[in-house]
């Protein structure tokens, strides 16, 4: 177990015009699951690879356990990592990819040949251990890619999207055996992942990085439902948050909005805490799961309706993904109704909106403007 | 219809595949069988059959033909010298995949860019430097211009192979702990064995049958490699076809030995990464 922190990290490749990390601030806490959530190419991976070693830091301050670790080689980090591609050694059984880092280390073989074995139990692998990675599955070489890092017993685990190699279902079951594995071995673990699924599911804390940057972190929830800006409200959702340009009015501290041909007003709106804005252009956000055929029972009268074109209708079986246009309005929307809707393509439609979940957003900074007392915005 | 006509198809494989091996393997088979004949057997009937197997031939050539000598002259030469080439051009394979410094691809294609150059080309002042350098008329100067010699396809062949195997397995060895040299050792040798495999292959096969650079650069008939060596029995107006066929033969058979240990990695070599 060990805590990481990183101050103000970045990192710039020779040659690069832009950095690839860029001032990453981030503590990860003594035994937790902390996910890296973001598109390809935002850095993510990038900063996992500074923390175990395996790329320079350009400037900033990499801690663990409150020491300075920048120019320390990466095999006296004591971090154990995961790849994306396994990386098992191929010319090795399963037995010599699990004892190669004990070796190298100087442990006793004796030590070593009892680590493996209870590893290789623990991780159903005892049988395959005179195998070599070209006989097994892509979930068995999964296995061993973890046991390998397990063995070590380090202080940190590093996972660099291990699961995108996996089939859909193995994904879900493997996902399921790692947070059982963090819950068993209580170590500080840090996943790097482009699925906001295993985000969701597998974090305690998500940092989202953006070109190089931290957006935001917290936990799942918490960043699911107060998204820091734009770009957190779309890539976490799916489908994602509807956002689209509105006007904001603001009278006798009451907040409403005005879109094409609809005025909603927003009663979870504090009107003094948006009133900078009041007549200016915000990006309006609502989640298609907030918008709903029929008015349910919980939100009383906190919903007001909203008339549209339906442009398709896409059948999933468990629900339905609707998309439809609203005039006045360039961008379409998608909303997440029950699997028993009926409705057609090109008919008119009414969808309820809970007004309890709308988001609003500063439309040249894309950050969320703080209007509801009781949210983290 | 269909099966006649499959079947037609196959016959006509199978008459092209004999008449290009019998066009291979016929001026080999003749050869062998010149190897067990006397030159006035030959010379009355050039493509018969050995009536009587003369192995005392082997025997003759070895010891009062010198070709014991010349053999040994070979092997030392030709060993050592794909020995250091693989040695040397592996490594320095591994080091222009692996790591990025400034000036990488430029010694790269410098090394490269000797491969455009003809051997002739160099022959004067190769052997101008080797005379400086009291090199000439001898193994050890003939060992350093071999290793010159394949360098860069060695280099060429191993590079293209080490920059395909996935970086993530050196991570990882880094972070269990390993040392560069280690890596390259415990990693990328074992790794790219078949690549290594047939670069042996390939050198061992040009450089025991090297015949310019080792007429120009040898002098001593003591320091004679085999392909000199068979040289002796061409004369101005007469040629020993029988002790040249025998000397032909006995230079093969390490050529053959080495192929049969190695074509199996490089056959693997060559199919790696075909199927995912």
């Amino acid at each position: 177990m060990a805590v990481v922190q990183l101050e103000n990290v970045s990192k710039r490749y020779p040659g690069a015009r832009d950095l690839a990390v860029d001032g990453i601030t981030l503590s990860i806490e003594n035994g937790e699951f902390m996910v890296l959530l973001g598109p390809s190419g935002c850095g993510k991976s990038t900063a996992l690879r500074m923390i175990a070693g395996l790329e320079s830091i350009t400037s900033g301050t990499l801690r663990i356990d409150h020491q300075v670790m920048n120019r320390v080689p990466a095999k006296d980090r004591d971090i154990a990592m995961v790849f994306q591609s396994y990386a098992l050694y191929p010319h090795m059984s399963v037995e010599g990819n699990l004892s190669f880092g004990l070796r190298r280390r100087g442990v006793p073989k004796s030590q070593i040949a009892r680590r493996v074995e209870e590893v290789a139990a623990m991780l159903g692998l005892t049988d395959l251990l005179n195998r070599r990675p070209y006989a097994l599955s892509g979930g068995q070489r999964q296995r061993v890619a973890l046991g390998r890092a397990i063995v070590r017993d380090p202080k940190v685990f590093l996972f660099d999207e291990p699961l995108s190699n996996l089939d859909a279902a193995l994904r879900v079951s493997t996902r399921n055996e790692l947070v059982k594995l963090h819950q068993r071995l209580a170590s500080t673990m840090i996943y790097v992942t482009h699925d906001q699924v295993e985000a969701m599911t597998m974090g305690q804390r998500i940092c989202i990085i953006s070109r190089g940057k931290v957006v935001q972190v917290g936990r799942p929830l918490e960043v699911y439902r107060y998204p820091a800006d734009t770009f957190v409200a779309k890539f976490l959702g799916n489908p994602p948050m509807n956002l689209f340009p509105a006007v904001l009015e603001v009278t006798a501290g009451k907040a409403a909005v005005r879109f094409g041909n609809h005025r909603l007003t927003l009663p979870a709106v504090d009107g003094e805490m948006v009133h900078p804005y009041a007549a200016r252009t915000v990006l309006f956000g609502i989640r298609p799961e907030d918008l709903y055929e029929r008015p349910p029972g919980h939100l009383k009268d906190r919903f007001e309706t909203l008339t549209g074109r339906v442009a398709a209708v896409e059948a999933l079986g468990a629900e339905t993904l609707l998309v439809m246009g609203i005039e006045g309005v360039k961008e379409t929307f998608r909303a997440r109704l029950d699997r028993d809707c009926a409705v057609q393509t090109g008919e008119t439609i009414s969808l309820f909106i809970n007004l309890d979940a709308v988001h609003l957003f500063d439309p040249e900074t894309t950050r969320a403007i703080p209007c509801k007392h009781d949210s983290n915005t | 219809m269909h099966l006649i006509l499959r079947r037609w198809k196959q016959m006509l494989l199978m008459i092209l595949l004999s008449v290009y091996t019998a066009y291979s393997a016929g001026p080999f088979i003749w050869v062998s069988m010149m190897s067990l004949r006397t030159t006035s057997e030959i010379s009355a009937n050039p493509y018969g059959f050995p009536r009587v197997f003369r192995w005392e031939k082997f025997a003759a050539a070895w010891t009062d033909s010198n070709y014991g000598l010349y053999f040994s002259n070979s092997v030392l030469v030709t060993g050592f010298a794909v020995l250091a080439v693989t040695l040397i051009g592996s490594m320095a394979a591994h080091c222009l995949s692996r790591y990025r410094f400034y000036g990488n691809r430029l010694v790269l294609f410098l090394i490269f860019s000797t491969l455009i150059f003809p051997p002739q080309i160099v022959m004067l002042s190769l052997f101008q430097v080797l005379v400086e350098y009291g090199l000439f008329d001898s193994r050890f100067g003939l060992i350093l211009v071999y290793i010159a010699l394949q360098l860069p396809l060695t280099l060429y062949i191993l590079e293209g192979f080490f920059s395909r195997l996935p970086q993530d397995l050196f991570d990882a060895a880094k972070m269990d702990g390993y040392s560069n040299f280690e890596i390259y050792w415990r990693l990328t040798l074992p790794m790219g064995f078949p690549a290594v495999a047939t670069t042996v292959i390939l050198n061992f096969i040009h450089l025991w049958n090297e015949f310019l650079f080792a007429a120009v650069l040898i002098a001593d008939d003591d320091k004679r490699t085999l392909p000199l060596g068979i040289q002796k029995f061409y004369g101005d107006r007469l040629q020993d076809i029988g002790m040249i066929s025998t000397g032909v033969m006995i230079s093969v058979i390490p050529v053959i030995l080495i192929y049969i240990f190695f074509s199996e990695k490089m056959i693997q070599g060559m199919t790696a990464g075909a199927v995912k």
